[in-house]
């Protein structure tokens, strides 16, 4: 708790015990002595130490120009702040306070913060900071909202007379510096989220932000992500996104996020790429799956064979129900890939019928799959064309859908995302 | 029955072509009818009224010119995903990328101003005032490309180009005034054996000028970018080149009739008017003067409606394509997003350059006397000078960089063909660029 020397019938004491401030307000505002006739300089920045769940004013940094040394006046040393000019204490030792030394954990609110872009974790957008609004109480400072919105810019040139509209404030909670520590980027706070809550936003929503930053900020964001949220949100980019954020990628990176992917999937990326990216990015993928890919990139319309997973449970008709959850939850496949379970017979693999998830959850552990399978389910062959599996996708409003040859042997599946963008 | 299953079956076939083909039409037309903008125009009027049908030859040329150039375009985008002004900084490095995007920015807006005159001279034959076509045209211009979608801007775009077809009916009437005597096997022997009649204001100087200029509305800096860049934002794949190549050649197919139809039309009326030939400067002269010309038929009013609606119309593609050449070279170098598939709030510089070019050119033109807008008319064929051999050669050199086109790098014969037009047209248009210059230079006949 840092104490403050508060001279007695100052405005602090007379007024609330709280303020909000903004600190457009304070930009170049007088720093004097205790005597207001005595001027130490133009204020330059406030010094923040980031710490939970709020940062804290930690000093004021003054800066001379033309080569003289800076000052750097700690916040103990501040008795009374007004608009336009701040009293400070005189230094305790000398003439002048000593020069500013940055260190770790610290933050410059114009240098790091102001005009630069966060990402908004509630609004779930790309903003740009105009304005900090700082809570001031009992001489401590904290920063309590970033302005997001034209009035804090409007602020800073001194028209918020102007004040076309409402401030946007958005909680510093919500924007939290991750940069500091993670990325060695000359663009310090331009990311500000923690990594852990980068993995709870949508991957749509994070395809979108990453679409308003400049190449070097994506390609930091994109860095903390785990592989399949990447792989995912990669997906959902686009196209010039994609092309930027794929160019950043390491190899032993790229080999991972694609690994997430599935055929069809992969083929829509690599259709968005420049030859030379498409053509290092298949050198990566397994002899087989390389060239299915090829396959469906030089055709306009793919067929099913080329599109479908070989992927998916098969399970024969006396199956009981019960067995079939425990196979199902032994199986470590995706969730994506258990919608539906394949009754067929064996050893050829004729299709019989389609198990629901949700029937099967619903059905008794003794029923067996004969008795819950819906049947004929729907089925495509294997040269039937995307626009046609899509038209069927819709029509029978499925997830998944059975590739079967002319002899109604099971060959693959085709997942809803891989036809459907 | 098994010859009608096949039959279906490739029937089938040709229909899923069809429908690809006509899905991917579009930037080669685009491209190659806004080619025909309101400068266009302009010079093809002069040239029937002076030459007559004597010039015709020179489309069979021009033709596949053009689609060479453009097609590797195509190319291009499509293999390396980049708009034209990217691939010349990645290629070339920053000083040939900001020489190229600094000159293509100058060279579009100073020949966006004629494509403001253009229109504003057209409306006004239909009594319409300055101001108000300004205004209107920059109205219209901004809603064909604010849906946030290229694909509306594509079709709204190839809409506007079946207006340049108002040429043919024009110049169908014009020969059934029967003003031409022989006929059309007159118009035909101009494609083979062409006939000038020099005179004291018709020298041959002005006759290779004429032609300079033909070749110089043809092939333009801004096309280059322009396809490139609709080939990116159109999302165009590698296998989609063969189709696109197509589209090439059928844009390249249209604007050269269109071109030869308006030489017709104003060869008919006014090089073989019966009193003699009627010099004519701009298209929008041609209009006002029909029905003055055609006075003994009532096609004249009507000639000088489907003049106007067809100079006006050029303008406007001319305005749109320039404009958004422009956006898209910019957003490409400065990082922006750039793209029609994008809304305001989320490409707003996109939008803002294109919004800024249009406005600034348009009052250019409102308030500029004559002489300052002839000297816009020379000053922008001395920029495409210095710029048209450097695109098409940085073109040319991009094509044939074997690991960035993969199998689609330069052939042998593409390479001799596009290096010969490339010749050719530095040849030329240096030619016509000092011409423009110092008219004097070539004797005194030459205006």
């Amino acid at each position: 708790m840092i104490t403050t020397p508060v001279t007695p019938g100052n405005s602090q004491a007379a007024g609330p015990d709280h303020r909000l401030l903004y600190f457009s307000k304070f930009l170049r505002a007088r720093v004097c002595e205790t005597r207001r006739d005595f001027l130490l300089g133009k204020l330059t920045d406030l010094v923040f130490r980031l710490s939970e769940p709020y940062p804290e004013a930690i000093g004021i940094y003054l800066s001379h120009g033309w080569g003289n040394p800076s000052e750097f006046v700690p916040w103990e040393r501040v008795v009374r702040i007004e608009p336009g000019a701040v009293f400070v204490l005189p230094p305790e030792r000398g003439e002048c306070y000593p020069p500013f030394v940055d260190q770790p954990g610290w933050i410059l609110l114009n240098e790091h913060l102001m005009g630069k872009t966060i990402l908004d974790m509630e609004g779930r957008g790309i903003e740009v900071v105009n304005d900090v609004q700082l809570l001031e109480s009992r001489g401590r400072m904290i920063i309590a909202h970033v302005d997001v919105s034209f009035n804090g810019f409007l602020r800073k040139w001194g028209l918020d007379w102007l004040a076309p509209q409402k401030a946007r404030l958005i909680a510093w909670r919500y924007v939290q510096p991750l940069s500091i520590e993670d990325v060695t980027s000359t663009d310090k706070v331009s990311l500000s989220i923690t990594k852990s809550e980068l993995a709870e936003l949508p991957s749509e929503d994070l395809a979108d932000s990453l679409e308003e930053l400049s190449g070097k900020q994506q390609a930091a964001v994109f860095s903390v992500l785990d592989t399949e949220k990447a792989a995912e949100t990669l997906l959902e980019a686009e196209p010039r996104a994609q092309r930027q954020l794929v160019a950043s990628l390491t190899v032993d990176r790229a080999r991972a996020i694609l690994g997430e992917m599935s055929t069809a999937q992969l083929a829509d990326l690599l259709s968005a790429l420049p030859l030379d990216d498409r053509n290092d990015l298949i050198a990566l993928l397994p002899g087989e799956q390389a060239d299915r890919i090829r396959g469906i990139l030089a055709e306009h319309e793919a067929r099913a064979d080329a599109l479908m997973s070989t992927t998916f449970l098969r399970m024969t008709r006396e199956t009981r129900v019960g067995e079939a959850l425990a196979r199902l939850r032994g199986s470590k496949l995706d969730a994506e890939e258990v919608w539906d379970i394949f009754v067929v017979l064996e050893p050829a693999g004729v299709l019989l019928g389609v198990v629901d998830l949700r029937e099967l959850v619903m059905a008794s552990d003794d029923a067996t799959l004969e008795d819950v399978m819906a049947t004929p389910g729907v089925s495509a062959n294997q040269d039937v064309r995307e626009e046609e599996l899509a038209e069927m996708f819709v029509k029978y409003h499925l997830r998944m859908l059975p590739i079967v040859d002319p002899n109604d042997r099971i060959l693959g599946v085709i997942h809803y995302r891989d036809v459907m963008k | 029955m098994y010859w009608i299953s096949k039959l279906i079956h490739a029937l089938s076939r040709l229909r899923r072509r069809w429908v690809i083909l006509l899905a991917v039409l579009g930037p080669g037309i685009i491209t190659m009818v806004a080619d025909n903008d309101a400068g266009g125009i302009s010079t093809y009027a002069q040239t029937g009224a002076r030459t007559g049908f004597g010039m015709l030859w020179a489309f069979i040329i021009l033709v596949p010119m053009a689609y060479f150039v453009q097609e590797m375009t195509v190319r291009l985008g499509a293999v390396t995903k980049r708009g034209h002004a990217e691939a010349i900084f990645d290629g070339f490095g920053p000083v040939w990328g900001w020489f190229s995007v600094f000159d293509l920015v100058l060279i579009n807006w100073l020949t966006l101003v004629t494509e403001y005159i253009g229109m504003t001279q057209a409306a006004r034959i239909f009594g319409i005032p300055e101001w108000l076509t300004y205004l209107g045209v920059t109205a219209l211009l901004m809603a064909i490309v604010i849906t946030g979608r290229y694909w509306t801007f594509e079709k709204i775009t190839l809409a506007f180009c079946l207006f340049n077809m108002v040429y043919i009916p024009a110049a169908l009437w014009a020969m059934g005034t029967g003003n031409v005597p022989g006929g059309w096997p007159v118009v035909a022997r101009g494609f083979y054996a062409p006939e000038f009649h020099f005179t004291d204001q018709f020298t041959p100087v002005a006759l290779i000028t004429l032609i300079m200029a033909n070749i110089g509305t043809t092939i333009t800096p801004w096309q280059i970018f322009f396809q490139q860049s609709a080939v990116v934002d159109k999302g165009m794949d590698i296998k989609d080149i063969r189709y696109g190549k197509i589209d090439t050649f059928v844009g390249a197919m249209l604007t050269c009739t269109v071109a030869v139809f308006i030489i017709i039309a104003t060869g008919a009326v006014f090089y073989y008017h019966p009193a003699g030939p009627i010099p004519i400067e701009s298209a929008a002269q041609a209009a006002t003067s029909m029905p003055e010309v055609l006075s003994q038929h009532r096609l004249g009013r009507w000639a000088e409606g489907l003049f106007a609606i067809g100079l006006f119309d050029a303008g406007l593609l001319g305005a749109l394509c320039i404009s958004l050449s422009t956006s898209w070279a910019l957003g490409e170098v400065f990082g922006w997003a750039h793209s029609l598939n994008k809304s305001v709030r989320e490409a707003p510089w996109f939008y803002v350059a294109y919004l800024v070019m249009l406005l600034t050119a348009g009052v250019v033109s409102l308030i500029a006397s004559t002489r300052v807008q002839d000297a816009i008319t020379i000053f922008v064929q001395v920029v495409a000078v210095t710029l048209l051999p450097a695109a098409l050669v940085f073109l040319i050199l991009l094509l044939n960089d074997a690991p960035l086109m993969g199998e689609h790098v330069n052939s042998r014969w593409q390479n001799i063909a596009n290096w010969s037009i490339t010749i050719f047209v530095i040849a030329i248009s240096s030619l016509f660029g000092v011409s423009v210059l110092f008219p004097g230079l070539f004797g005194a006949g030459s205006k």
